[in-house]
This record gives structure tokens, C-alpha cells and sequence, in this order.
């Protein structure tokens, strides 16, 4: 049964040699047709990725806005003006306690 | 059996020859497996076929089904900056909460009876369940109430309306409330992305800026102008999702996304809140109805600042009143009062019917025209140009004026832009009246040359100023920061327009009609202007204080009109209304926009670099 076993495998080795080149084509298909799945994956992958991004964007483009308004309704002119005269005893310059510098 | 036999002894001979292998080998059953897997392999194929072939649109479809989706990109408005860059109009997403009645009527039960009728008999154990739930029973909804600020019957009426599927329960609500709503997880209830429009800035910029409404379409002022660019557009694609909501494939773009232009206007922030909080002051002061500020650049026609009061604050709908809402600046008019006398003088000197040096003789402090009197003050005496100005002789102009043919008054008055748009391209705005007609009695028009007669818009008769102020260049007015240096237009000669600006220092000077628009620091030219209001059958009890200047007047940088509508009280006239708020307004903005001091009487400190 062995030798038989040999026999056989000898068989299709030698029906494999003889067909060699489409044998290599269908192993060069079976190939690319993997090869095919693996990128649709890995695009799949790169799209899902640059979504979640693109989200990611908006998301903190939304917080920025937020914070742009927290920001303006804190410094707004009149307000920094208020504090400044009210708590900070500011007061605007007179021409006593100013110096010109002239900029050339 | 022998043809068996024959076969055996054929395949040994073929495959295996001299060995017996197949010594059970039948033929019939070789045959039969070999038909009935040809007739699997062949049916398998032949559907394989007719799916991939003749019908694949079916599961095509219904792959599509549930895995294509349509993804909405939000473009939300553009901001408004002002020419600092400071975000004057900011917008951030928000949500609108919606019911979808029929869903939760096909959940909730809201009578007895329809909780009856939903009881159903489950037929293995013979118990009765209610398919619907109780409406009022459900703490979740009392819950959505008080989160949205409804009233829970309210609600429920919303809910019951017979065949409707979309109701907007609530808009511009935050994340937050939306956060809570998800985990209530009521059927049939939805949000929907919006945006909301928030004005850092509240009532400064009211006027100008306008309102967009719930849809985020301009609907006043400035958004309104500019709602298309402001505006941009929601971008649609067709989208291939996995199991969990991934985007794995782009399909196809269904709407580009287009976004949102910013828009820089020309206010300078800086100058915009003094400007407001001085003419709030003043209107408080004073107990008037209204008032605007202008301020204008002579040099290029940008608006640095335009307010007016009463205003409202545009994040508090509550507020909306129509008439808060006008940009008063543009859009009200009224007779400019003295403060065209240096008109007056510009078209006398550009007619040359009188030259810089001229002597006018103004006693005794009035004159008959026509069979009617107008008069001065008092007595001024023989006086010259400047000093017509700096007293504001009604006498003094009108004697120029009647050496004007009509039609010479009103070229000039047209010249400085009197009775036209502005060009600010804004919507409401109007043009002001210059009448324009052949005959002309003395008395009209002694009367047009003290401004009564015409009418005109803040921002007009401080276009009329920024000519003088720029050597008689009329530049297109802009409430948008130019990229690009405006051209201008000489409308006035340069000689003159500078000649009259001299002549209107006076005004703040000892003796003039408002010391009080004194900046220290700066020389200014300015002219003040009390009208009373025209009302049926002849002029009331009412007034309009004007003040308009110029500063520094060696090299004028800023036009500055303050109007200050109705003030009541004794002191009505524009040197004590309307000047100390010019004052204040144009210290603030020389300061900030760091224009040198030309006062050579007030001595600085100086520091100079080599």
C-alpha cells in the first residue's frame, strides 16, 4: 500500500509538472484574488479610519466654537472696561502720564 | 456479471495495469453518484448563474438595503469677525427635539379606553397583557416635560394629532438635554442636528448685525445682506456601513459640501463698545427716545463703528421687538440742523461767491426774507467765515446762500452725497430727502442752509464730513474691511474741503458753540446742529441734537456723527448733549488706532528713537 501511496503521488506530481504553467496561473489567481481581499479590507479599514477623523474634526470644531464664544463673552470690551475702571481702579491716560514714542 | 467483469478487466488494464485495486467496485453505483453529484454541481451552478446572471438585482437590493446609507455633512453658518478678527456671530450646533405621533400612539395608550383595547390574550397561559403602556403613568414623559419647559398636557396634546408624523416638540436645545432624552429612550421621539446663532457681543451690535431665525436664514441686518455667503451648503454622500455603523466605502457625493464663507466687517470692536455704552449713557442722561453713532474713516470709507439705541439683545428672542431692531443709523432721517453750514461755506467758496478772507456783516441779528424773520443768537456783529461757523450764524449762511443760485446748493449738497445711497449695501436703508426742484423761494432756501428742508441718515451726514476730512475724496462707503485700497473721487476741491475744515475748529475753541467736544491731545473741526422736528402743520417742541466732527483736524483720520433723537430737559442743545459723547468716542478711537497727538498746545513727554 505504501509503494502504491508513492505510486499515486508520483502521479500527480508528474501531471502537476506537466501542467506547469497553468498551474502557476491558477496559484498566481488564487494569489491575487487574496491579495484583492486583503486590500478591500485594509481600504475598508483606511475609510472607517479617515470617518472617525473627519468626526473627530467636526467634534472639536464644535468645542472650539463653544470655547469661542465662552472666550468673547469673557473679554468682551465693555465688560474688561467695567473691571478694569470698577475693581482693577484703572483709569484711561491723560496726556501727563503718557510719552509719546514716535516709531520710525 | 461477465460485462462487469469486462469493465473490471478494462479499468485495470487502464489505471492500475497487472494489480487488482477495485475489487468492490460496482459499476451501477459509480454511475449513480457520479449522476447525482453532476446534478448537485449542475443545479448549484445554474442558480449560482440565474442569481449572478439573469437576476442579480434582487439581493443586490437587498444587500443595498442594509448596508447603504446617506450621511448628512452640516455646514454650519459662517462666523462675523470684526476688522481685529474678534467673532462678532459665532454659530454651534444644536438640536431640534421632534415627535413622531404616530409611533407613539402605536406604544402609548393616553385613555382608559385605548389601554382597554390594547389588553391582549396571550393564548398559551391564558394571561392578559396591555401592548400599550399608560401615557400618564410613564414617569419618563412628565420627565421629557420639564427637560424641554412644556407642559405635560401640552404634550399629550401634541402627541394625539391625528395622522401627523413630524412635530417639532422643541429647537435649539443643547447636547446635553439631547444626552438626557437618548437615555429616556421614548419611542418615537428624535433629534434632528440644527445650528444656533450666538452674538458674543449682545446689544452692542444688534442693529447692524440682525438675526437669523430658527432655520438659520438671515432675517435682519447684515446676515440678511449676506445670508448666501454666510450661508454655505450641507454636503449629502451615499455611504456603504458595516454591522456597526462604520463607513467602509464612499459610494457618491449626492450634494458637495460647500462651506461657509467668514465675513470680516470693518467695525473695530474697540471703538463699537465705547461708542454704544456712551450713547446709552447719553440717552439715559439726557431722557431721549433714540440716537446713533457713526464713525467713519476719512481715508478709505470703512465704518469703525455704528450704533444705535435703544437695542436688544439678538440671544434673547424674548426681546424681539421690531422696532429695537432698526438700524437707526441707516435707516431713520431727519433735517441735519446747522450742521451743514460747512457745506453751505464749501459750495459758496466752490461758486466763488465769497473767498476765505470775507467779511460778513450779520447785524442787528436778524433779517426779514420773504416776509418772514430768521435770526441769530444774538447780535454777532461783522464776522467772518470761520467765525459764522464757530457761532453758527443762521444769518451768516443764509447771506451766503442767496448769492448761490438753488440748483448750486443743491449740486453741492448732491456732491456731498446728500439725497443718494451710501453704497453700504445694507437692506432698509434710505436715501434721506433733497428735494429737487426748479423754483425756490429766498426763504426756502436761507432755510435749507441751516438744514432744514433736507433730510439725511446718520451715516449720509457723516459721508458729507469724511469728504471734507479726506481733501474733498468721496470714497464708496464699506461695512466690510477692503482688502484692497478703495478708490476714491474728487468731488470737492482739495483746497477748499481743507480750507473749511480749519474753519470749523472753531467750534470746540472758547466762545464756539461746544467746548465740551474738546479731545485732549487733538485739535478737532466739528460743527453742532439743534433741529426741531418737523411735525403735522409746522415744527414741535421736539428736538434733534447733532454733533459731526473730525479728528485730529491737522490730517483728519476719523468723520464722527452723533445723533441724539427727542432729548428733553433744558438742555437740549448739541454742545451739551451731543458733544461730550463725540468727545469721548473720537479719544477712544484716535487712541486705539494710535493716530499722533497734533495739538501742539498740550505738550507730551517725548521719547524719541533714532
Amino acid at each position: 500500500m505504501i509503494a502504491l501511496n508513492t505510486h499515486l503521488l508520483c502521479l500527480i506530481a508528474a501531471d502537476l509538472r506537466k501542467h506547469f504553467f497553468s498551474v502557476l496561473v491558477g496559484m498566481l489567481i488564487v494569489c491575487s484574488a487574496i491579495y484583492n481581499v486583503y486590500t478591500t479590507h485594509k481600504t475598508r479599514g483606511l475609510v472607517t479610519q479617515i470617518e472617525h477623523l473627519l468626526q473627530d474634526k467636526d467634534d472639536l470644531m464644535m468645542e472650539w466654537r463653544n470655547l469661542l464664544i465662552e472666550e468673547h463673552t469673557l473679554d468682551e470690551h465693555s465688560r474688561i472696561r467695567r473691571i478694569a475702571l470698577k475693581k482693577l481702579s484703572m483709569s484711561q491716560t491723560t496726556k501727563k502720564n503718557s510719552v509719546l514714542v514716535e516709531l520710525r | 456479471m461477465k460485462i462487469k467483469r469486462h469493465l473490471k478487466k478494462q479499468k485495470m488494464t487502464l489505471k492500475t495495469p497487472g494489480k487488482n485495486v477495485y475489487e468492490t467496485f460496482s459499476s451501477w453505483r459509480y454511475i449513480f453518484v457520479s449522476i447525482t453529484v453532476a446534478t448537485i454541481a449542475l443545479l448549484l451552478i445554474s442558480r449560482l448563474a440565474y442569481l449572478q446572471i439573469i437576476e442579480p438585482e434582487y439581493l443586490t437590493n437587498e444587500a443595498d438595503k442594509r448596508s447603504l446609507r446617506i450621511t448628512e455633512s452640516v455646514t454650519h453658518r459662517g462666523n462675523i469677525e470684526d476688522r481685529n478678527g474678534e467673532e462678532l456671530a459665532i454659530s454651534v450646533p444644536a438640536y431640534a427635539i421632534w415627535a413622531d405621533p404616530k409611533r407613539v400612539k402605536s406604544a402609548f395608550a393616553f385613555t382608559e379606553q385605548e389601554w382597554l383595547e390594547s389588553v391582549v390574550v396571550n393564548p398559551k397561559t391564558g394571561k392578559e397583557t396591555a401592548s400599550k403602556t399608560f401615557f400618564y403613568e410613564s414617569k419618563k414623559w412628565s420627565a421629557l416635560a420639564e427637560v424641554l419647559d412644556i407642559e405635560l398636557d401640552q404634550l399629550a396634546e401634541i402627541l394625539q394629532k391625528p395622522n401627523s408624523r413630524f412635530s417639532y416638540l422643541k429647537r435649539q436645545v443643547n447636547q446635553q438635554i439631547v444626552e438626557y432624552i437618548n437615555q429616556l429612550n421614548l419611542t418615537g421621539i428624535s433629534e434632528q442636528l440644527e445650528s444656533h446663532r450666538f452674538y458674543p457681543t449682545g446689544e452692542i451690535n444688534a442693529n447692524i448685525l440682525g438675526l437669523t431665525d430658527l432655520d438659520s436664514q438671515g432675517i435682519e441686518g447684515i446676515e440678511k445682506s449676506y445670508n448666501r455667503y454666510l450661508q454655505g451648503q450641507s454636503g449629502q454622500k451615499r455611504v456603504r456601513q458595516d454591522r456597526l455603523g462604520n463607513v467602509i466605502d464612499n459610494i457618491e457625493v449626492l450634494k458637495v459640501k460647500k462651506a461657509a464663507g467668514n465675513l470680516q466687517l470693518s467695525i473695530d470692536q474697540r471703538i463699537q463698545a465705547v461708542a454704544y455704552s456712551e450713547l446709552k449713557r447719553a440717552i439715559k442722561i439726557n431722557d431721549a427716545t433714540s440716537g446713533s453713532i457713526v464713525v467713519l474713516d476719512v481715508n478709505t470709507g470703512e465704518i469703525y463703528a455704528m450704533v444705535n439705541s435703544p437695542s436688544f439683545n439678538p440671544n434673547d428672542r424674548a426681546q424681539y421687538q421690531p422696532y429695537k431692531l432698526r438700524n437707526r443709523a441707516i435707516t431713520d432721517t431727519f433735517e441735519p440742523g446747522s450742521t451743514v453750514k460747512p457745506l453751505v461755506v464749501s459750495s459758496a467758496l466752490i461758486y466763488k461767491k465769497t473767498d476765505i478772507d470775507e467779511v460778513i456783516d450779520t447785524s442787528p441779528g436778524w433779517m426779514r426774507i420773504g416776509g418772514r424773520r430768521i435770526r441769530d443768537g444774538h447780535n454777532l456783529g461783522k464776522i467772518d467765515l470761520a467765525m459764522i461757523l464757530k457761532k453758527s450764524s443762521n444769518i451768516g449762511v443764509s447771506k451766503l446762500a442767496l448769492r448761490l443760485q438753488p440748483d448750486q446748493l443743491q449740486q453741492t449738497f448732491s456732491d456731498f452725497g446728500f439725497g443718494n445711497y451710501t453704497g453700504i449695501g445694507l437692506i432698509g436703508e434710505s436715501f434721506g430727502r433733497l428735494p429737487l426742484r426748479g423754483r425756490w423761494s429766498d426763504f426756502e432756501l436761507a432755510t435749507m442752509s441751516f438744514g432744514y428742508g433736507i433730510t439725511t441718515t446718520t451715516l449720509q451726514l457723516a459721508r458729507a464730513y469724511a469728504i471734507l476730512g479726506s481733501g474733498g475724496v468721496q470714497y464708496p462707503i464699506s461695512i466690510l474691511k477692503n482688502a484692497t485700497a478703495a478708490r476714491g473721487e474728487q468731488v470737492i476741491p482739495n483746497n477748499i474741503a481743507r480750507e473749511v475744515v480749519s474753519m470749523m475748529e472753531g467750534v470746540s475753541e472758547k466762545g464756539g458753540t461746544a467746548p465740551k467736544a474738546k479731545v485732549e491731545g487733538y485739535r478737532i473741526a466739528g460743527k453742532t446742529g439743534t433741529s426741531r422736528k418737523a411735525v403735522a402743520g409746522g415744527y414741535g417742541d421736539d428736538y434733534v441734537s447733532v454733533f459731526a466732527g473730525l479728528a485730529p483736524a491737522s490730517n483728519p483720520r476719523f468723520a464722527i456723527v452723533v445723533m441724539i433723537n427727542e432729548p428733553q430737559g433744558d438742555r437740549y442743545y448739541a454742545g451739551d448733549v451731543a458733544a461730550p459723547v463725540f468727545s469721548t468716542v473720537m479719544k477712544s478711537a484716535l487712541l486705539l488706532s494710535h493716530v499722533r497727538p497734533d495739538d501742539e498746545n498740550d505738550s507730551y513727554t517725548y521719547l524719541e528713537s533714532n
